[in-house]
């Protein structure tokens, strides 16, 4: 499961697998989200308001 | 009203002969707070002012004590009533041009009268956005997100102040003060860019990335089948599809990428997951506006369809009125409906569960109203099978609708 804080610098790849085969972060992370049922404690800024305005 | 409805899930379309009128009331997920009626900046491709839409002219230019008073009431009340965690985004305009007593008020208000995890946020072109509000947003827990769109080069083309000047220096200056605040990584909850195909996405990915926001977003260029998005020189053409593959394959190669929302998304769903923001995949968002006058109108953004395309006909005002009580009434409920697309063309789509049919306002035409794909349907369709593409790849199967089953699952 992702549990990065963005506070702590770059979200991008904490808590990723690394032994993973997937090259791209950006898939691997991806992955992950909906393996765990888009239940993720994510980046603490991502998200964190539940906009869904598209502007 | 008792009409055969597609109705939205998270995988695709189902059918529901259930009348919807007389149901409960609508699940609000996003109230925007157009706090002040005009803006600082004149950006040449803004959907409030210049794509055709006049009726800000008739906006007071901030929002008055007796709106705020009744905002705080009634978006705190629905907060309470309703499971869906609830987010208010302060917009404009410029969200700031209310001034810091009125901002102060409504933030420090709504934080007393909304459930606890209600989200509150500000989008902002941040040239107002001193220490101060900085300071106020970090005590009360204000996301802030940011209008830039890439390089200085690229931003300062459309996004420009009364007297033609670019805002770029500005913009990143205070996005430099935020993240140097000791709450300032936290709060910035990313950077909104808008495309310009013309652009590098290498370039506007790097640009962006080099400020030191955790995500981004991207928005096409505002228009429908009546006048065409910038850039886009007919319905069939990808010019924005384009750049987002060259967007795409920067973004899957970076080893530190930050979040891309619109890519996330048609990937989550690629994945079997959900979308998370309207005009992507097939949830059904509520999401209401209230005015600077406190009338409460729908999307915004279907300003761009047509003049007064984001008015009520009964013209509701949340001074005097009950919000609770609009969420029930007809119009609402046509206008939640507006989401779903309805054109033949999308129903047969197999690409539908991911694209959504785009936003209602970029599916306009003056012969069928709503009820065409989206204009952008060729880039998006060039895009999402881009990405198919790369995760079939990138996770070794044979067919990219193999939904990629065996990743997930594994």
């Amino acid at each position: 499961m992702i549990t990065y804080d963005a506070s702590e610098g770059s979200p991008a790849d904490e808590g990723v697998d690394r032994t993973s085969k997937i090259e791209s972060v950006a898939i691997q992370r991806m992955i992950e989200e909906v393996r765990s049922g888009d239940s993720i404690a994510t980046a603490a800024n991502y998200n964190r308001t539940h906009n869904k305005h598209n502007r | 009203m008792t009409r055969l409805q597609l109705r939205r899930t998270t995988t695709g379309l189902t059918t529901s002969t259930t009348a919807r009128t007389g149901t409960p009331p609508q699940t609000i997920d996003t109230v925007l707070v157009k706090t002040a009626s005009r803006c600082n900046l004149n950006c040449t491709y803004c959907y409030v002012y210049n794509l055709g839409d006049d009726g800000w002219k008739s906006q007071p230019r901030r929002m008055s004590s007796e709106v705020l008073e009744a905002i705080i009431e009634q978006v705190g009340e629905l907060s309470h009533r309703q499971n869906q965690a609830i987010s208010v985004v302060l917009h404009g305009g410029e969200p700031l041009l209310l001034g810091f007593e009125g901002i102060q008020r409504l933030v420090e208000g709504l934080k007393d009268s909304l459930r606890q995890d209600a989200g509150l946020h500000i989008q902002t072109n941040a040239v107002l956005l001193s220490d101060p509000f900085i300071d106020l947003f970090a005590s009360n827990d204000v996301g802030i997100s940011i209008s830039l769109d890439g390089t200085a080069e690229v931003h300062d083309l459309n996004r420009v102040d009364r007297h033609g000047r670019g805002s770029y220096e500005r913009v990143v200056a205070a996005i430099a003060r935020l993240l140097a605040h000791p709450s300032g990584s936290s709060l910035l909850t990313g950077l909104l860019a808008v495309v310009d195909p013309r652009s590098n996405p290498v370039d506007v990915y790097e640009s962006l990335k080099a400020t030191g926001a955790p995500s981004f977003d991207f928005l096409y260029r505002d228009g429908n089948y009546a006048n065409l998005p910038f850039g886009k020189t007919r319905p069939e053409s990808i010019e924005f599809g384009n750049w987002m593959i060259g967007l795409l394959e920067h973004y899957l190669a970076d080893p530190t990428p930050p979040r891309i929302r619109v890519i996330d998304d048609i990937i989550r769903l690629i994945l079997g997951g959900s979308g998370q923001k309207e005009g992507i995949g097939l949830n059904e968002y509520g999401i209401i506006v209230i005015d600077t006058d406190g009338k409460i109108t729908r999307n915004d953004t279907l300003k761009g369809a047509y003049s007064g395309g984001d008015r009520f006909v009964s013209e509701p005002s949340i001074v005097g009125g009950r919000l609770q009580e609009y969420l029930s009434s007809t119009e609402f409920v046509e206008y939640f409906d507006l989401q779903i697309p309805t054109s033949p063309i999308c129903q047969s789509c197999p690409e539908l569960g991911v694209c959504g049919g785009g936003m209602p306002a970029h599916r306009w035409s003056d012969e069928h109203g709503y009820a065409n794909p989206t204009v952008f349907c060729a880039d998006q369709k060039l895009l999402i099978s881009a990405v198919r593409s790369r995760l079939s790849a990138a996770i070794n199967i044979s067919s990219p609708h193999e939904v990629l089953d065996r990743a997930v699952l594994a």
